[in-house]
């Protein structure tokens, strides 16, 4: 069999591709299994060893070659997409894994024409679509990020039917790698049993920035314990970011942007203790090479979404005080400073603890850390990667119905025993304090009648949907035209729920999604895709109330003796 | 011209004169001395030519021209960043022992000798057609100064001078300069080129309108300025997105002082055309020294006060007509009723004219155009407060026996005989067909026979003599303006000085085309042709208009909506459509 990754999206996409590619290689060990990159991607995809092949996609050059308006370069690029085309159909590829989801990749696929296709395409009618069970849900988890509790890696591993557990990002230094960074860390004086930490300071964007006068007052507390040393890594462009960083913490760090490749950076952290980040490429780097990872988690980012996938990374942000509401709409960019420098010394604390003692617990009292939260990323006993409390907060009702989803979608989409969800919760639920209780145990009051609600838009669908089927079958043209008419105003109804009550948003647009991207122009075959999506919300909303219920009665009967 | 490897055989017959010596480097690498320069670093040649080419700051994507070779280092180089290279020595010795050395295997294009010889190579001229960027060998250079000059010329001759190019013109809000830039631009559209004109005579209505609202005079000019001063930013702001080659600016155009400097960091050619009398608008000595050249109408004097402002640039060309708009026209009933005369005059009223046309006032005579205060000649005028475009003054110099010329002047009452403006009215009128009265402005009789294509008067007395000989001898009248339309017509077109400004431009500046890049501006139908109509996209594109710009845009327009009875090559430029949006949303997204 031939598979093909698609994945032309940045350098740390492709990192994080790598548990879906493991779950490739473990499904079909005699598999060839190729991955299409950018440039950008393809150090990390030729340093993976369940790859091979690497197939390289310069959209950079398309682009630049159509924007300067010039003929020549134009059909330049025109040729060079025909040579991609012409590479892929030489793979003679069986399926594709289309992880990057977007239109342009659907239509690369769909003239390539591979025959089975996971992921984002196009129809036959040029429509975009998705295929696979999962594909919906990792399309529109972007649109409902708050109730998502499940990792960018687990959910591309999903696409794979069946997906065993990976567990790890790959990216694997080659020896001349490793001896790049002993000679690095040679020239630079680093003794083998020095503290070696590395600091990532810059981010694709302003708001997701860590300030660097925090991160050089972390530094400025770290040199004060003995034998440490610190690096400052990114690329080339990042320098400036170094430069303000030496004027608030001058001759501290060692700088080395754009002084080494990603497999020598993989290679470095290895070596190295903890590296401290801004949601970036070099995080996930660092959680290839089992490098700790302290994610200060400013701005618009959502760590348990994007975070570094790996057991034993930390998450510090700055403390979500809505409690008892679902509703957020945080205004983060402001709130990048709250985060302090002592606050992530001691996370990095209780990283190197933890890496030293996984199983003695982390979480305590500790006033200074009374305005952020902690997370510790660790795999689920349902496989996936989960973000434990490392700081015992109370259970707030977004938790509550974040979980709810979790095991929702984990059920639905794929399989998950009553046996792995209990321990799951059980081990999640350990981590908060048991005197929260009042929001949890009003759950149910306060949310079963939004998702009854919403569980009889879904039946309603069904009902008049099977009522569209018959008056086609029957030629009923005013009928059918009828019951198309009350499917629309349905949709409606059914967007406004989920505006009004948020925990049915996932579901609403999940739904919403699917029907606006129904496939073909044949009236019948539109009417049984339709059916069955409505009966996909029914299924996931009488499943979420389950959930809910599980999980609230689980914390009600229980908190007092987790332990 | 051809690979290097290829020239062993040839070269290994040139005995190496003594002036040209290989020594050995100190850490294994030799270098070359040729009259005790140093081709190379003694010490260090490869590190030497990474700087080379790292400070060139070129365009991995386009070819590049290497002038002087010494042994080769910067070549390969140049080669090991993925470049396309051809390198060009002028020293045969020097090129024999780069190719029986570090160029021994190298497929890099060689052209040894002198620069006649290497141009006329047809492989000289397929890479020049490329647009290569320079690379000149520092110390070729300072031994070879007018070989690499000559070779860059051939190179600019070649690469740049028959390409399409991308002009942007800018013009006035309003006055005599406005049709001239208009012209101007269609001149450069029907030379070939892709062009954009900026049209700031939208902007006259509003200009006008505040100095009608506004009695305060102060105030009416603090707002008059502020408005010309956003018209120049948005002036900047389009011909920076059109990113153009070259960028002429008209004399008034609304453009600031820093207008030409902005641009030119682009790599963009700025040149600026002073259709006025230098000596009535002064303004030209703050502008001058910033474009690249500066244009004007007035050769002598003017060019000595030029370069002592600090305009090193500046050239002469003269303004021409327009034969698309200035030619005869068929008049209707209405307008021979309105327009028929025996004399008349379109243009501004300075008082000059019109103290000479006060002694004509016994004469059938009309006169068209805006600010005439001449108390004798105000039942003349026409419409007093109305501009005249370009096809009413066609259809004025058709109506009239004789059409008027006299040139400006706030020195002199009538006939000014220091003036050395010559106007365009000149030139329309004859292009119009019409017979022309003149006065002789200094430097018409370059341009005009006085005998046989456009008579002259020098004062009042002379004007009226040959007045009353003309409406006598209409034959003679058809027969002089016929002959000045031909002369028109060959030799002072806007299109004539419209190349006549390029070749200037090109000759003066035409490197810096070289090192930006000139964008390939084809047709569909070039593309066609090129591609081969018996190709599956050949087939395609011979579906779309052949004289549309080969664009992205352009094609996606005619792309099938059906997605299923799209061709092949129908849905690939849907997705290269495709990809560039997404992508330039993703940038826009980032604040790129």
């Amino acid at each position: 069999m031939r598979i093909l990754a698609l994945q032309i999206a940045r350098m740390g996409d492709v990192i994080q591709t790598s548990p879906m590619v493991r779950a490739l290689r473990v499904r079909h060990p005699d598999a060839h299994i190729a991955m299409m990159v950018r440039p950008m991607g393809l150090a990390a995809a030729q340093h993976n060893p369940d790859l091979n092949e690497v197939l390289v996609y310069d959209e950079d050059e398309l682009f630049l070659d159509i924007r300067v308006k010039d003929s020549d370069r134009l059909l330049q690029a025109y040729r060079r997409m025909e040579q991609y085309i012409e590479m892929i159909r030489n793979g003679r590829f069986d399926a594709v894994y289309n992880c990057t989801h977007s239109l342009p990749s659907a239509m690369l696929i769909k003239l390539a024409g591979i025959p089975t296709v996971v992921g984002a395409h196009l129809s036959d009618d040029g429509q975009f679509v998705l295929r696979g069970r999962w594909t919906t849900h990792f399309f529109t988890s972007v649109l409902h990020r708050e109730f998502n509790d499940l990792n960018l890696c687990d959910l591309m591993r999903l696409l794979v039917e069946d997906a065993p557990p990976a567990q790890e990002l790959v990216l694997r230094p080659k020896d001349q790698d490793r001896a790049f960074a002993e000679a690095l860390l040679h020239e630079h004086g680093v003794t083998p049993d020095a503290f070696v930490a590395c600091f990532q300071l810059g981010a694709s964007e302003e708001n997701k920035r860590w300030p660097v006068a925090q991160f050089a007052g972390l530094a400025r507390l770290l040199v004060a314990r003995p034998n440490t040393r610190i690096f400052l890594l990114g690329v080339k462009d990042e320098a400036p970011l170094g430069n303000a960083f030496e004027e608030f913490a001058p001759g501290i760090a060692t700088p080395l942007f754009g002084k080494t490749t990603i497999p020598q950076a993989a290679a470095l952290l290895e070596r190295a203790d903890v590296l401290v980040t801004n949601d970036t490429g070099t995080m996930h780097i660092a959680a290839a090479a089992r490098c700790p990872v302290v994610l200060v988690s400013v701005g618009w980012v959502h760590f348990r979404e994007t975070g570094p996938y790996g057991d034993g990374h930390f998450a510090i942000e700055r403390r979500r005080t809505l409690l008892g509401h679902a509703q957020t709409r945080e205004s983060a960019p402001e709130n990048a400073e709250s985060v302090r420098p002592e606050q992530v010394l001691r996370v990095m604390d209780w990283a190197m603890h933890y890496r030293a003692n996984p199983e003695t617990p982390l979480s305590a009292e500790d006033s200074l850390m009374d305005q952020v939260d902690v997370h510790i990323a660790r795999f689920a006993p349902d496989t996936c990667l989960e973000w434990y409390p490392a700081l015992r907060r109370p259970l707030a009702e977004r938790d509550l119905i974040r979980l709810a989803y979790r095991y929702m979608w984990l059920d639905f989409l794929s399989e998950l025993t009553p046996a792995r969800e209990q321990e799951s919760l059980r081990r999640l639920l350990l981590c908060y304090s048991p005197e929260s209780g009042g929001e949890a145990q009003a759950l149910a009051a306060r949310q079963q009648p939004a998702l009854k609600n919403l569980a009889q838009k879904a039946e309603e669908g069904i009902d008049t949907t099977k009522r569209l089927l018959t008056a086609l079958d029957t030629k009923e043209v005013k009928k059918a035209q009828e019951r198309v008419e009350r499917l629309m105003r349905l949709d409606e109804e059914t967007r406004i729920l989920g505006e009004l009550h948020e925990i049915c948003k996932p579901i609403v647009l999940t739904a919403r999604f699917e029907r606006d991207n129904l496939e073909g122009a044949n009236p019948n075959i539109l009417a049984q895709t339709t059916l069955r999506i409505y009966q996909d919300m029914q299924a996931q909303t009488r499943l979420l109330q389950q959930k809910l219920d599980t999980v609230e009665r689980f914390w009600k009967e229980n908190r007092g003796n987790l332990s | 011209m051809k690979p290097a490897r290829e020239w062993k055989t040839e070269l290994s017959g040139h005995t190496l004169t003594p002036d040209v010596e290989l020594v050995s480097g100190r850490e294994g690498d030799a270098t070359l001395r040729v009259n005790n320069v140093y081709l190379h670093s003694r010490y260090n040649p490869r590190e030497e030519a990474k700087r080379l080419v790292d400070s060139a700051e070129l365009d991995r994507k386009r070819p590049v021209l290497a002038i002087g070779c010494g042994l080769g280092y910067h070549v390969l180089e140049l080669l090991s960043r993925g470049m396309t290279v051809a390198v060009v020595e002028p020293v045969p010795s020097v090129a024999r022992l780069a190719v029986e050395g570090p160029l021994r295997d190298s497929d890099a294009l060689l052209g040894v000798g002198d620069v006649q010889a290497i141009a006329q190579t047809p492989a000289f001229r397929t890479f020049a057609e490329r647009v290569p960027q320079i690379l000149a060998h520092p110390p070729t250079a300072q031994l070879h100064p007018q070989y690499v000059a000559e070779m860059e010329a051939r190179v600019i001759a070649l690469a740049v001078t028959d390409r399409r190019l991308n002009i942007a013109v800018v013009g006035p809000m309003y006055g005599g300069s406005l049709p001239i830039a208009q012209c101007l631009e269609r001149a450069f559209r029907s030379l070939g080129h892709r062009t954009l004109y900026v049209d700031n005579s939208h902007a006259y209505p509003l200009y006008q309108s505040i100095e009608q609202s506004v009695k305060t005079k102060t105030a009416a000019r603090q707002l008059r300025s502020i408005l010309v001063n956003f018209l120049g930013q948005w002036n900047y702001a389009h011909v920076a997105e059109y990113a153009p080659d070259i960028c002429i600016a008209l004399a008034q155009a609304p453009v600031g002082l820093d207008f030409p400097l902005r641009l030119a960091q682009s790599g963009i050619i700025t040149a600026f055309w002073y259709v006025e009398n230098w000596r009535h608008m002064p303004y030209w000595k703050e502008v001058a020294p910033r474009y690249d050249t500066f244009f004007h109408i007035q050769p002598g004097d003017f060019e000595q006060c030029l370069t002592e402002c600090g305009c090193s640039h500046h050239a002469f060309v003269q303004t021409g007509c327009d034969p698309s708009v200035h030619r005869p026209v068929e008049l209707t009933q209405d307008e021979r009723a309105q327009l028929t005369c025996d004399i008349s005059f379109a243009g501004a009223g300075y008082p000059n004219r019109n103290t000479l046309f006060a002694g004509l006032t016994d004469y059938d005579l009309k006169i068209f155009g805006v600010d005439w205060n001449g108390r004798e000649i105000q039942r003349f005028i026409q419409h007093p407060d109305k501009r005249f475009t370009p096809e009413d003054f066609a259809k004025i110099v058709a109506a009239s026996k004789i059409s008027l010329n006299l040139h400006s002047s706030t020195s002199h009452p009538g006939v000014d005989p220091l003036c050395d403006a010559i106007n365009p009215r000149v030139f329309e009128i004859a292009a119009c067909g019409g017979f022309q009265l003149c006065d002789p402005c200094i430097g018409l009789d370059r341009y005009f026979d006085f005998e046989s294509e456009l008579p002259v008067y020098r004062n009042l007395v002379e004007l009226r003599a040959k007045i009353d000989y003309y409406l006598a001898h209409p034959e003679e009248r058809a027969a002089i303006a016929s002959r000045a339309r031909e002369r028109v017509l060959q030799e002072h077109t806007y299109e004539r000085r419209a190349q006549q400004i390029l070749d200037i431009l090109l000759e003066r500046h035409g490197a810096r085309l070289l090192r930006k890049g000139v964008r390939a501006q084809r047709t569909i139908g070039e593309m066609v042709d090129r591609v081969g109509n018996d190709t599956e996209l050949g087939r395609f594109l011979a579906k779309l208009p052949p004289d549309q710009e080969f664009l992205l845009e352009n094609i996606e327009s005619h792309i099938a909506r059906d997605f299923a009875k799209r061709a092949f090559p129908e849905s690939m430029f849907h997705y290269l459509a495709e990809m560039y949006r997404a992508a330039e949303a993703m940038l826009e997204s980032r604040g790129m």
